[in-house]
């Protein structure tokens, strides 16, 4: 498998190291974190490192995720970085307001540890496929 | 993974009993303010991946009512501050 870069965004320490923990056990997977959509922004704005995919949770104090996702467009580095938002229980109409802002896909919380490394590259395949 | 997910896990249950304090407080004065909402979700969110899915549920009834506009009974609310006390006290040792 090839290598693949992932910003993860979530306010909550926990989720974060759950997920980088999770992420890791795929051994192509690098993972970079950032604790509100604020500092992914700086991470993003600074072109010092580019993912190939940002994992975004939409729940977060000051910029949530839908704000984030606006003002990483902006960026024209990142107009085309695939997003995929996490969130607990969106109910279908939300999930499709999600994708309507530009996300490519939804991961619903609670995540399983032991699959989201796959389910995230199941994503990118199916849209390049 | 798994040493460093139990070491998580733990965490999660030392927070859930936090919570529950922050839960008690919030509850008292209001069943509907932003801080509430934020903690029903990230509880939500987050319990089933640490292996406590009616923590999970309970939080989700009560975001689910949250999301549909309507004001969740008290009954969810102790049905979830059981569910964090329980959390909180499972014994792993």
């Amino acid at each position: 498998m090839s290598q693949l870069k992932i910003l993860h965004v979530d306010d909550e320490p926990d989720i974060r190291e759950v997920a980088a923990l999770a992420l890791a056990i795929d051994p192509e997977i690098v993972v970079q974190s950032a604790a509100s959509g604020l500092e992914a922004l700086d991470v993003l704005g600074g072109g010092a490192w580019t993912p190939d995919v940002i994992l975004l949770d939409v729940m977060m104090p000051e910029l949530d995720g839908p704000g984030t996702l606006q003002r990483l467009r902006a960026l024209p580095a990142h107009s085309q970085t695939p997003v995929i938002f996490m969130t607990a229980r969106a109910q279908a109409p939300e999930q499709q307001r999600f994708i309507d802002l530009g996300a490519m896909a939804v991961i619903i919380k609670p995540f399983d540890p032991m699959i989201l490394a796959s389910q995230v590259r199941d994503i990118l395949a199916g849209a390049g496929s | 993974m798994t040493d460093a997910f139990q070491a998580l896990r733990a965490r999660f249950r030392v927070r859930a009993g936090e919570e529950l304090a922050q839960l008690e407080v919030m509850t008292a004065t209001s069943s509907d303010s932003m801080e509430l909402r934020r903690l029903v979700h990230n509880i939500a969110g987050a319990a089933g991946t640490f292996g406590f899915p009616e923590l999970s549920h309970a939080a989700m009834a009560i975001d689910d009512d949250y999301t549909a506009g309507t004001v969740p009974r008290p009954e969810a609310f102790q049905r979830l501050a059981t569910a964090l006390s329980l959390a909180a006290s499972t014994d792993e040792a």
